[in-house]
């Protein structure tokens, strides 16, 4: 079974650079613009992992959708890398108070992306074998 | 002590032989300090030699008993003598006795008849014998019946009856006799015991005598010896004795000249002291006064001798003399202060000392002495009068300083008074050069005149000043007959010279000035000084008090001043804009009450530290939100007293609510900046990662490498606006060209850049005609160009108008106004136009920075202008630029205002 990722982010680039980086690979990928709708896909698709951006305009910004995300018994398995433009400490604190697994500062290399993405999906097949 | 010193030293003797024990004249002698160790133990032993005569009688006594016994021995010796006689009857009693038995052998063994006969004449003869013998033996009267009986018998005995009697007569006979012989022998045993006892008697006494008679002879020699002895002591005795006496004798003369010396220097001291001294009898009148008693009164003493004190006295006084008097009889001293009348009608204040006086322990009348309280009570006066002066604190310094130099010229009888101040740099001078005086010329004191006082009103002269400066050289008091002058110290530091003196030369001062006008002008110098130094300290205080008062008002910081106990004493006007709060509700409230007052002003879950609690010094933070919302940062700091006593509190109020804002806006705006920087970057550094590593097909690789383009466009206009923003802002206008500019032609001018070339059909235009406005052009078109950008950006569709506008409730404002008809914003979004980075349209489908708005209400808000902005969502936006007509200042800086809404610069504060 494919592992199922879901993007999420406000720019429309930013997700196609993920999508293209991800691609190639045995994933199945889904996509957001904002905090709302990330809920709503994931609580449709339940993914094994979200890429999720934390500065996104609308009514929730990522650590909420993070947070939200722990809460929900569904998707509490869901592996969870924040993309944050934001790299001090403070933010990353509060990244991982809100839930997440890891994180990205933007901007990354895709060569990264990829190398977090496997290394969580394969933590995944582990716990699933 | 009776007059020992005119005693012989025989009468001595005599004395001593009076005396009960010698032993006590040695003690009172040796008490008197007149008689040496020595002397004393020869006068003891003088006196033991009387005692012996008791055992020399005794000894006569034993002697004479001893003698009586001999004697009684010597006479019991003479019947002891007739034993002899005794010795002989005791062998004719036994020759009796064996003849008795040799006639019962006879008888028995029947011998014959010639022999019996033979024996019997014997043994009558012996009879006989004893008869004779034992007449005058003294025996028992049984015995002597018995032995007579047998001897009768025997007598009457014959031989015929010895033939025929029977053995049984003779055996009688016999034990007659034996029963006589015993009597007899019995006696003499007696006899022979008796003289045996004397014969003891007589050894013991004998030896007795002897012992005695040797006793006595050597207690004689011993006696003898001794006597010899005590004859030399007894010369030696005498001679020390005397010695001693002689010395006692001596002592005493000397005592006696060393109390005449001194009586007659006691009545030297009565006859010259400064106070009177009078004794009184006891009828109370005076025995002795001495001179100065009588001087005091303007009498000759002999004139007093034998008057009364309450002659003396004024009426008023007689209860409290009575009184005294009485106190006196009770044995105690009295102190009272009498008005002696004088001579001459006048009084005079004096201080009584009575003491009473004892004569064989009973009062006989009183020792007083007078003080004469005149000076004192002047002194007294004066002192009262310069206390008056001195604790008047209502009057003025100045005035204060008048009176009392009228106090010192009428205290000294002078006619002028000055207070000389030494000059500024003379002071310096003086006090530098005070030790090197010797070398050359002193400094010259140039002198101020400080306050001047004359009976005349004349002028300071040039008399006075010598002497003030004559007074300042010297460093210390200066008193002539007229005139008295002292230097006077401010602050430990030379001040000037006060003086008193007289111009006329007629003197009506009988005396120079006396140690009480010295000290009172010493005082009155002192408190002067003291008085001028609380003048300058307290001009100092004021002055201080003023700056301090003028810097807290004006401060732009609360202050608030507590007292010890916590009470509000003072807030300045800075506070009370702070918190909105009336002077009256603060000043006297208690720091509880403050604490409340805070608590209401704040968010009610804050908790504030009471100012009670502060340490030495303490900042906290409020955050408060009435009357508005405001940081203040308070610090609390204990003033304290030289004792380090604490005297109240300062609590200072610093408004950081502009700080606190401008410092979250910094690192809001900072994150903001570099997440906005960041996401084009991500892009770019991603794609073209992506373009390196993989080969994808030529679509892919366009769309990507466009992509890519418009993502660093966008970070290139980001970093424009941002810098454009940070420099309009860094120079605040200063660069700002304004002229007067038709508005038109710069409105062209912008069109023709901004409105996208296949949008030039949207472009509604409305320009009435309008006055020329002084701005600078190319931040006009600036402004005016992103407006009209926005306008086609965020409306795709619909007219845009752009026109000039003109206010009546703005005259002198011209306005220039772009509308369109696009998405409109909500309410909220609207008000957050100008912030910078804020996008109401969030979908990234329209490329923007977020800047736009910010930079134009800069450039417009530079201009003194004002933005004003209208939006309903769906309906479209309305943005209207609106410029002064009146030439602005080119840099005039808005103040600082409270509402944290407003537009800061981070960028400025961050690039310093």
């Amino acid at each position: 079974m494919k592992p199922k990722i879901l993007i999420v982010d406000d720019q429309p680039d930013l997700r196609k650079l993920v999508r293209l980086t991800l691609s190639p690979s045995n994933f199945e990928l889904y996509e957001a613009s904002d905090g709302l709708q990330a809920l709503d896909q994931a609580r449709a698709v339940k993914p094994d992992l979200v890429l999720l951006d934390v500065m996104m305009p609308g009514e929730m910004n990522g650590y909420q959708v993070c947070a939200t995300i722990r809460q929900e018994t569904e998707l509490q398995h869901a592996q969870i890398i924040l993309l944050t433009a934001r790299g001090q400490q403070n933010d990353l604190d509060a990244g991982f108070e809100s839930g997440a697994n890891n994180y990205l500062v933007k901007p990354f290399s895709p060569t990264q992306l990829l190398d977090l993405v496997y290394r969580c999906t394969r933590q995944l097949e582990a716990r699933g074998a | 002590m009776p007059n020992l010193a005119s005693l012989e030293v025989c009468d001595v003797w005599a004395f001593m032989a009076r005396s009960v024990s010698c032993s006590e004249i040695c003690a009172s002698t040796y008490g008197l300090g007149l008689c040496s160790p020595d002397h004393q133990h020869a006068m003891n032993h003088v006196y033991r030699t009387n005692q012996p005569t008791k055992t020399l009688i005794a000894l006569a006594l034993l002697f004479s008993l001893t003698v009586a016994v001999f004697i009684g021995a010597i006479s019991n010796l003479q019947s002891a003598l007739t034993f002899t006689g005794k010795q002989r009857t005791s062998t004719t009693l036994t020759e009796f006795q064996a003849q008795i038995e040799v006639l019962e052998v006879v008888v028995t063994d029947h011998e014959p008849t010639v022999r019996l006969r033979h024996e019997l004449e014997v043994l009558q003869a012996k009879a006989l014998q004893v008869r004779n013998e034992t007449r005058d033996e003294t025996m028992s009267p049984g015995s002597r019946e018995a032995l007579n009986q047998a001897l009768n018998r025997i007598g009457a005995l014959s031989l015929e009856r010895l033939l025929g009697a029977n053995r049984s007569e003779l055996e009688q006979i016999s034990a007659e006799a034996h029963l006589g012989f015993r009597g007899v022998l019995e006696g003499i045993s007696r006899t022979r015991d008796h003289l045996l006892e004397t014969l003891h008697i007589l050894i013991i006494s004998l030896c007795a005598l002897m012992l005695l008679l040797a006793l006595t002879v050597s207690l004689a020699v011993w006696q003898y010896a001794r006597a010899l002895r005590i004859a030399a002591a007894r010369t030696l005795q005498a001679e020390g004795d005397r010695t001693a006496l002689e010395q006692v004798a001596t002592a005493l003369r000397q005592a006696e000249s060393v109390l005449q010396r001194e009586r007659d220097f006691g009545l030297l001291v009565l006859n010259t002291m400064g106070q009177g001294l009078s004794v009184t009898n006891e009828a109370g009148t005076f025995e002795y006064v001495n001179p100065a008693y009588a001087r005091l009164l303007g009498m000759n003493p002999e004139d007093l001798i034998g008057r009364s004190p309450f002659e003396l006295v004024s009426n008023e006084d007689h209860a409290v003399m009575t009184q005294g008097r009485n106190d006196r009889q009770a044995e105690q001293i009295t102190m009272r202060e009498h008005h002696l009348r004088r001579h001459d009608g006048t009084s005079v204040p004096t201080l009584v000392t009575g003491v009473p006086r004892f004569e064989d322990g009973r009062v006989t009348g009183t020792i007083a002495v007078l003080t004469d309280l005149t000076e004192s009570k002047r002194n007294e006066t004066r002192l009262h009068e310069l206390y008056e002066i001195a604790s008047a604190h209502a009057l003025e310094p100045e005035r204060r300083i008048k009176a009392l130099l009228r106090l010192g010229m009428e205290a000294f009888a002078l006619e002028t008074g000055l207070l000389a101040q030494v000059h500024h740099d003379v002071r310096h001078a003086l006090e530098d050069d005070s030790n090197m005086v010797p070398f050359g010329e002193p400094p010259r004191i140039t002198l101020e005149v400080a306050h001047w006082l004359a009976q005349d009103g004349s002028e300071v002269g040039e008399l006075e000043l010598e002497l003030a400066r004559v007074t300042i050289r010297a460093a210390r008091p200066v008193l002539g007959r007229d005139h008295i002058a002292v230097p006077i110290q401010v602050q430990g530091c030379l001040y000037g010279c006060l003086s008193f003196s007289r111009r006329s030369g007629a003197c009506d001062q009988e005396t120079a000035f006396n140690r009480y006008d010295e000290e009172f002008l010493k005082l009155i110098g002192q408190w002067l000084g003291h008085e001028l130094e609380r003048v300058e300290s307290e001009g100092q205080l004021r002055e201080r008090t003023e700056q301090l008062n003028a810097v807290i008002k004006v401060s732009p910081d609360g202050f608030l001043i507590m007292d010890a106990d916590g009470h509000i004493t003072d807030v300045n006007p800075a506070l009370l804009e702070m918190t909105g709060l009336e002077r009256e509700a603060l000043v006297g409230a208690t720091d509880v009450h403050f604490n409340i007052i805070l608590q209401w002003l704040a968010d009610p879950n804050e908790r504030f530290s009471s100012a009670r609690d502060a340490s030495e010094q303490q900042s906290d933070v409020l955050q408060i939100v009435r009357p508005n919302p405001r940081i203040l940062k308070r610090t609390m700091r204990a003033m304290r007293d030289a004792n380090g006593l604490e005297v109240g509190r300062v609590m200072y109020f610093r408004d950081v609510t502009h700080e606190t804002e401008v410092s979250r806006m910094k690192s809001e705006f900072l994150s903001t900046a570099a997440h906005e920087l960041r996401t084009p970057m991500a892009s770019i550094y991603g794609f073209s990662e992506l373009l390196l590593q993989r080969n994808f097909d030529e679509t892919v690789r366009l769309d990507l490498t466009e992509t890519i383009h418009r993502q660093a466009g966008r970070l290139v206009n980001l970093l424009n606006e941002l810098l454009d923003l940070a420099r309009i802002e860094a120079r605040a206008g200063k660069d700002f060209q304004i002229f007067e500019h038709d508005l038109e032609p710069l409105l062209y001018s912008t069109l023709e850049v901004f409105v996208p070339l296949n949008q030039c059909h949207r472009l509604e235009l409305d320009l009435p005609p309008v006055p020329a406005v002084p701005l600078d052009g190319e931040k006009f078109r600036q402004a005016l160009g992103n407006v009209i950008s926005n306008a086609f950006k965020f409306a795709d569709h619909g007219p845009v108008k752009v026109g000039f506008v003109t206010d009546s409730t703005k005259t002198g404002w011209v306005g220039v106004r772009v509308q369109d008809h696009g998405i409109g914003m909500l309410p909220h979004e609207s008000s957050r136009a100008f912030e910078r980075f804020f996008r109401a349209d969030t979908s990234g489908k329209t490329p923007g920075t977020g800047l736009g708005l910010s930079l134009v209400k800069e450039i417009v808000e530079l201009h003194s202008g004002t933005v004003e902005l209208e939006s309903e969502l769906g309906c479209g936006t309305s943005v209207t630029l609106w410029f002064p007509r009146s030439k602005p200042q080119p840099f005039s800086p808005s103040p600082p205002h409270p509402n944290p809404s407003r537009a800061m610069n981070p960028l400025e504060t961050s690039s310093r």
